[in-house]
């Protein structure tokens, strides 16, 4: 527990400080929200659309498919904010040679690296986010248990999210292509946005266990509707714990890798 | 004078041409996968769609004619919008565009070059698809009558999305981050276009309004025009092309004039 104060202490300040930030460039934080709500009405209006015209999206009905697609929002409404900010910042220190301050400093790098930035403008559309999954998940009249894990749940699906995303962008120390290593990383959140049985038997295969990204909403949200998928919530604890190492073991490969470039 | 014009333009958009395929990967991932993941998932769900509800037709459309769609509106994104105009806002921000006030050439042409550039490797990416598409059987054999009027069509679109990004792209003279005025257009222009729903599938009183938006000229028009079952009148849609690429042109005149006024070459 004490090794964790230190870390604890510096995300409380580092929020404080996106906290000012965002007090500070007001106009920014509308932008951002714009950027939400604009992402949040698109992806809404096409799931929309499509139902205007069928009743359902193979094996879910209207409010099972609408509380998936409310689940990914909430949980990279989470990652936009926390998150995603830090993997551009990061392709930008390592082609830059300025990741030497971080790795400098007496904090675990791999922490420092991927909590620096936050940009919390977009948390504040999370409310309508979560709101409409609970909606939605009281239209698919989920039990009580699987309401007392479903916070539980959406951090597991967000852990992997996070995890898998850090794996790709571990490479950009050995390319110089770091903002396509980034498009290529979010073409995964394109893949994430659909449940993982439109996809072709081979394609779902490997997307659900070289390269886990259909499984982190797709499992969870299966297990809510359904509790005898338990077996699916398992594979993604697998996935997190293997992801988890596989990141330690590519950080350290990175940084012998890295040359420092320009310092 | 005017061979002195013409060879300032051919040789700016060789050396742009050359300038983007020197990072050939990050060209690569950045604006040629999205556009090839963006349609490889709209082609697998709408193709679940309907083989889950046993092929029955969704709003007009058989599985055939929705998967060909979806093959052609890769194409329209590759020729359309695939150009970003990232280098223009960060020249304004790092105040690199002070040069271009002093060179015989317009900020303006410079960029004009290297969208042309950028044009001429996707063509020949869109190309490429096209062939590609053929033979593994995911369109047929179009005909020149319905090939020959969508390529058109489409590359003069192009040059109005070109405009919306050079007029976005000024707009960093007053903000940092320009890239969500992008962001936002792009997240609307992917759905109003029909890129991946069809416009046929949206509501009658949304469709009537997109008509006087530019957004159905961005996929919506070009992919019917290649499948040749456009029922908009062609010169009501250049119509429409010519008078938003008169209003761009005007707003990034008018940006242009106004920001200057502020622009402090911060950084030089």
């Amino acid at each position: 527990m004490a090794r964790l104060q230190p870390y604890v202490q510096v995300l409380y300040q580092q929020i404080l400080n996106s906290i000012a930030k965002i007090a500070s460039f007001r106009f920014n934080v509308l932008l951002n929200i714009i950027v939400e709500l604009s992402g949040f009405l698109t992806t809404y209006l096409a799931a929309r659309f499509i139902f205007d015209h069928v009743d359902h999206i193979g094996p879910w009905n209207r409010p099972q498919f609408m509380m998936y697609i409310f689940w990914y929002q909430t949980v990279m409404c989470v990652h936009t904010s926390v998150i995603a900010p830090n993997f551009w910042n990061f392709a930008t220190e390592v082609r830059t040679g300025s990741l030497d301050f971080r790795l400098l400093r007496p904090l675990g790098s791999l922490f420092d690296v991927f909590t620096a930035i936050q940009r919390p403008a977009s948390l504040l559309i999370a409310p309508l986010n979560i709101g409409l999954l609970i909606y939605y998940g009281l239209q698919v009249k989920l039990t009580l248990l699987a309401w007392i894990l479903l916070p539980l749940l959406l951090v597991m699906s967000l852990t992997l999210v996070f995890l898998i995303e850090m794996s790709i962008s571990m490479s950009i120390f050995w390319t110089t292509a770091g903002d396509g290593i980034n498009f290529l990383r979010m073409q995964g959140q394109q893949l994430q946005k659909w449940p993982d049985y439109v996809y072709p038997e081979r394609i779902r295969r490997f997307l659900s266990t070289a390269l886990p990204i259909l499984i982190a909403i797709t499992f969870p949200v299966r297990f809510v509707i359904d509790q005898s998928e338990w077996r699916g919530v398992v594979w993604v604890l697998i996935a997190i714990v293997a992801f988890w190492t596989m990141c330690g073991f590519l950080w350290k490969q990175g940084l012998r890798h890295y040359e420092s470039a320009s310092s | 004078m005017a061979s002195h014009e013409f060879a300032k333009w051919r040789t700016t958009i060789a050396s742009s041409l050359a300038r983007q395929m020197t990072y050939k990967v990050d060209f690569f991932l950045m604006l040629i996968a999205p556009s090839i993941v963006f349609v490889s998932v709209n082609y697998t769900v709408w193709r679940s769609i309907f083989t889950l509800r046993g092929d029955a037709p969704i709003g007009g459309f058989s599985m055939d004619e929705m998967l060909r769609y979806q093959c052609w509106s890769l194409i329209a994104a590759f020729l359309i919008r695939s150009h970003r105009s990232w280098d223009l806002s960060e020249d304004i921000r790092m105040g690199r565009i002070t040069a271009f006030l002093l060179y015989p050439f317009d900020l303006w042409k410079f960029h004009a070059c290297e969208f042309l550039a950028f044009q001429f490797v996707q063509i020949v990416m869109a190309a490429i698809a096209i062939i590609t598409m053929i033979t593994i059987g995911l369109i047929p054999l179009p005909p020149l009558t319905c090939l020959i009027p969508g390529l058109f069509f489409s590359l003069s679109v192009s040059a109005l999305w070109f405009l919306f990004e050079f007029a976005f792209g000024l707009v960093a003279f007053w903000l940092e981050e320009t890239w969500i005025l992008r962001f936002v257009f792009n997240l609307f222009a992917v759905l109003l276009s029909g890129a991946f729903i069809p416009i046929e599938l949206f509501p009658q009183s949304l469709q009537a309004v997109l008509r006087y938006t530019p957004f159905p000229l961005i996929a919506s028009l070009p992919v019917h025009l290649f499948l040749g079952s456009n029922v908009t009148p062609l010169p009501f849609a250049f119509m429409m092309m010519a008078i938003w690429m008169a209003i761009m042109t005007l707003a990034s005149i008018v940006t242009w004039r106004r920001g200057i006024g502020l622009y402090s070459a911060a950084g030089m």
